[in-house]
């Protein structure tokens, strides 16, 4: 299991060198064992961007992060490829590549110079697709897919890269209810059997252990709260303060 | 992974059917192994530029993920094309010294040594550059700068250079010597095997920069041998025939069609043969209608014009949305 | 090396070939003596820059401008020289990949011999358009591929001066042991060498003394009317719009000093530079006032194809005085007999043109390629 650490991270964007506006301050939080953690922030309080800043897609304002003992900017590429991967909300959309071609590009850090996949990236492969179910959508076009259909291929593609650490962006959003559920309790066998950490966000109710393990909050002014899944209290604390919405809509 | 045998038997077949077609097209009378041997010259040429400029095209749409990007936004045509029109300009002149040395290495060393200058300049430049748009915004910025020089070049120009000029660009499969194919063909042969090995890397910058990074893709290193390949490929293509248009971009959307898949391990091959074939085929059809010349351009204008218009309109194709 | 040492050097060597010798012979010389031949015939043309040496079985035939290049033909072809092409001649089948080669295989008495021409339509000449309507003449494409002048087989081509295309001419020809030869004529800026290349031509063919006797005449007449031509000098315009873009010949061309033997006062004489042709029309256009007669030499045969052509034509039109443009002897296709002709024959236009500056000078004289605009 990974030990997983951020210290006083901040993150936002940069004007050149000098940061022009930062979403998330002084980010603490450390993490050890297999975790379910649940980002949650309005819309457009920046959480893409914070995730896209902890896997090394974005520059981080400041603080440090840590895999282990080694720091996200010591890493190369590749050892950043094994260690952290992410599914985003897009994907591109005239892309002819089949399910199979996407899903083996998954094993992509750990392939060689032709890029032939060995014995056990296969294997990787066929256990994922078979527990997302997507056997039967190997061999079609990406492009012909719905949007449910790509949000799992994209999921399972993240899962087959095999990194300790996951981030989920709004994994929830193309499901049907069905699925939702479904997925829900998926990500909770997963995390165990796979001995991850996964980091998503979501937007719905409620938050239990049914869902996620840890919280952690990120409001509008940048501030960051983190909270162990048990602590329902501080949970709806910390809900009310970033969605005063909820309070005069119950009344 | 699979190559579908069917198309690509059928699409093989429509090769070695122009292949044959352009090999013995109006050769009865002729017995001489020499004569045969000049068609050979040039229908190689065509087949191996082809195939070049289509592979070129595709390394290029698939890095910078835009399916309209080819050679030219690297600027690397604009440079070779401006050092021949000052070649041609300055090599009539009485004075110049250089005349005698230049003419022995040909224009053909000229345009290709002017590919390959733009392309060093342009391979050095883009390490400094952060963004790919920033590469391609360079590229056509040299592009129009240089163009204007030629301009320039052109005004300056006398009646006949004007025309060598504007034969030079009508771009043609007959400039070749032997020696010159074989050396031509190896080299498009390595690179193009070469290739293959890029094909994983390109099947995942076709899932966005994003994923590509995610998976530990060195973008940089991909991005240096991509122009590297592409500028190589396509300013030995304009060095030995002069401007050739629109193979490139039509031969990639063609091979899309036919076998409809991204993956590269079946593109790159596949947008080779399309792009011989192509090329081929505007070949054949000037070898018919021989002596009456029609610009070679001009004919793959007409050849290739509706094959892009298809791949942009064919229906289940969603515009700008990436 | 420092940067200003390299400098120098470049700038000495470069003038240094400024300086070279126009006709240095030490390639011939020598070439005579090792088939030793002492008394050879040598041929040099008054104004064109090229020779001819006739020995007992071959001949060497010389280039000095822009690039020296020597010919030994010899019937076997077998003769070889250091430094020379060696050729198989005399030729009894060519192809020509201009029409201005006409009228010198026509002096030479040998247009059986042209098999194969590049552009075909630009010819005016009836009896060779007959003849290519026959198919005695064939069209090797414009521009010319190798494949068509392959099939004809020919003993040699004789092409225009490119020097982007020549290495490439010169390799293909080669397998087939045909012999290109670039015919160097419109490099010339005196109008009387432009002729003289005629008998270069003719020499491939064993007939240079014929054709040098034809020129010789051409030279006397155009000496004698030039002696001739006296009166008030009119101001002249020569010029026209080529793609949107004014063009006018440089007081050293070819047709400039033809007008000024003439009697003509050609406006632009203080543009001496090949290059500085494309003008901006305001420059022009501010010496409109004084031009007495205004001389296109482009195609069009009236003032309203001009305007048609460009609309600007219209500021100058009404201008000046008189226009005559050489648009008078052309075929369907455009192809202008001053090109096929009248380069070959600057005693004729001379006299065109005396007649156009002053008329009192050659009564009952008719134009031949210019006509009177109105």
């Amino acid at each position: 299991m990974i030990n997983f650490k951020l210290v006083n991270v901040s993150t936002g964007y940069f004007n050149g060198k000098s940061p022009a506006l930062v979403l998330a301050r002084n980010v603490n939080d450390q993490i050890q064992v297999a975790t379910r953690i649940m980002l949650i922030g309005a819309n457009g309080v920046g959480k893409s961007t914070f995730f896209k800043s902890i896997c090394g897609l974005l520059r981080l304002v400041s603080g440090e992060i840590y895999f282990d003992s080694k720091r996200l900017d010591e890493l190369s590429e590749r050892e950043i490829a094994r260690t952290i991967s992410m599914v985003t909300t897009t994907w591109p959309s005239n892309n002819m590549l089949t399910v199979h071609e996407i899903l083996n590009l998954g094993r992509y850090p750990y392939s060689q110079m032709l890029g032939m996949m060995r014995d056990e990236d296969h294997l990787v492969v066929k256990k994922f697709s078979k527990i997302f179910n997507l056997c039967h959508l190997m061999d079609k076009s990406f492009n012909h897919l719905s949007d449910g259909q790509r949000q799992l291929v994209m999921i399972s593609r993240g899962f087959i890269q095999t990194t300790p650490i996951l981030i989920l962006d709004e994994p929830f959003i193309h499901l049907d209810i069905g699925k939702k559920v479904w997925l829900k309790t998926l990500l909770k066998r997963l995390v165990q059997e796979e001995q991850k950490i996964i980091i998503f966000s979501h937007h719905d109710f409620p938050i239990d252990h049914d869902i996620a393990d840890r919280a952690w909050f990120l409001s509008h002014d940048g501030s960051f709260q983190v909270c162990s899944g048990d602590d329902h209290s501080l949970i709806q604390q910390n809900i009310l303060k970033l969605f005063p919405e909820i309070i005069t809509l119950q009344e | 992974m699979k190559l579908p045998p069917v198309r690509f038997g059928f699409l093989l077949a429509c090769f070695l059917g122009l292949l044959a077609l352009s090999l013995n097209f109006g050769m009865e009378n002729q017995e001489s192994f020499l004569f045969y041997n000049l068609r050979l010259t040039r229908v190689l040429t065509a087949v191996a530029a082809g195939g070049a400029l289509a592979l070129a095209g595709l390394l290029l749409q698939t890095y910078f993920q835009n399916p309209l990007a080819g050679p030219y936004v690297l600027g690397v045509n604009s440079g070779a094309t401006f050092l021949t029109a000052l070649f041609i300009v300055s090599s009539s002149s009485n004075q110049i010294l250089l005349q005698s040395m230049l003419t022995d290495w040909g224009m053909m060393g000229i345009s290709i040594a002017g590919s390959m200058i733009t392309l060093f300049i342009v391979i050095f430049l883009s390490r400094t550059f952060k963004t790919k748009s920033g590469l391609i915004i360079f590229g056509l910025l040299f592009s129009h700068i240089t163009s204007g020089l030629t301009t320039v070049i052109l005004s300056y120009a006398k009646d006949d250079e004007l025309r060598s000029i504007l034969f030079w660009s009508f771009g043609s499969f007959q400039r070749t010597s032997p020696e010159i194919v074989f050396w031509f063909m190896a080299i498009v042969f390595i690179l193009a095997f070469a290739c293959l090995f890029l094909a994983k890397d390109l099947n995942l910058m076709g899932l966005g920069a994003e994923y590509a990074s995610l998976s530990g893709l060195n973008q940089k290193r991909l991005e240096t041998i991509v122009i590297a390949i592409g500028g190589i490929l396509s300013g030995i293509v304009l060095g030995i025939c002069g401007p050739i248009a629109f193979v490139g971009l039509a031969a990639i959307h063609l091979a899309k069609i036919i076998f409809k898949t991204e993956s590269h391990f079946i593109l790159i091959p596949a947008s080779f043969v399309v792009g011989s074939s192509l090329a081929l085929a505007a070949e054949t059809f000037l070898i018919t209608i021989s002596p009456t010349s029609i610009p070679l351009n001009a004919v793959l204008g007409i050849l290739s014009g509706p094959i892009i218009l298809a791949f942009i309109l064919r229906p289940g194709y969603k515009w700008g949305q990436e | 090396m420092k940067y200003y040492e390299l400098a120098l050097s470049i700038l000495i060597t470069f003038s240094y070939s400024l300086n070279v010798e126009a006709f240095n012979t030490d390639l011939e010389e020598s070439c005579s003596k090792k088939l030793n031949e002492n008394s050879s015939k040598v041929y040099r043309p008054q104004f064109a820059s090229f020779e001819i040496r006739s020995l007992k079985e071959s001949k060497i035939i010389s280039v000095f401008k822009p690039k020296h290049i020597a010919y030994v033909m010899s019937k076997d072809g077998a003769t070889k020289c250091p430094g020379m092409r060696s050729i198989k001649g005399p030729f009894h089948s060519i192809v020509s990949f201009s029409t201005t080669h006409l009228k010198a295989l026509e002096w030479a008495g040998v247009l059986d011999a042209l098999k194969g021409l590049s552009g075909i339509d630009n010819v005016y000449s009836k009896s060779i358009n007959t003849k290519i309507k026959k198919g005695k003449i064939k069209g090797v494409g414009f521009p010319p591929s190798p494949e068509e002048v392959v099939k004809l087989k020919p003993d040699a081509v004789f092409s225009y001066p490119s020097p982007e295309f020549d290495k490439m001419w010169q390799d293909k020809l080669g397998l087939f042991k045909i012999s290109y030869i670039p015919i160097n004529e419109n490099l010339e800026q005196n109008p009387l060498g432009r002729v003289e290349w005629a008998i270069f031509i003719a020499s491939f063919f064993d007939r240079e003394d014929i054709v040098a006797k034809k020129v010789a005449g051409i030279i006397d007449n155009y000496k004698n009317l030039k002696q001739k031509v006296s009166g008030e000098k009119n101001k002249v315009l020569v010029g026209s719009f080529f793609g949107g873009q004014w063009s006018s010949p440089s007081s050293s061309s070819d047709f400039v000093k033809i007008l000024q033997d003439a009697g003509g006062d050609y406006i632009l004489k203080d543009i001496d530079n090949e290059r500085a042709k494309r003008l901006d029309f305001e420059e022009v256009y501010k010496h409109i006032k004084t031009v007495d007669i205004w001389i296109p030499n482009s195609n069009f045969s009236s003032l309203s194809e001009a305007y048609r052509e460009d609309v600007r034509y219209k500021m100058i039109g009404p201008n000046v005085k008189k226009i005559f443009n050489f648009s008078n002897r052309k075929n369907e296709h455009g192809g202008n007999d001053y090109w096929e002709t009248g380069v070959m024959r600057p005693d004729l236009v001379l006299k065109d043109l005396v007649y156009i500056l002053h008329p009192l000078l050659l009564p009952k004289y008719k134009l031949i390629w210019y006509h009177q605009i109105k």
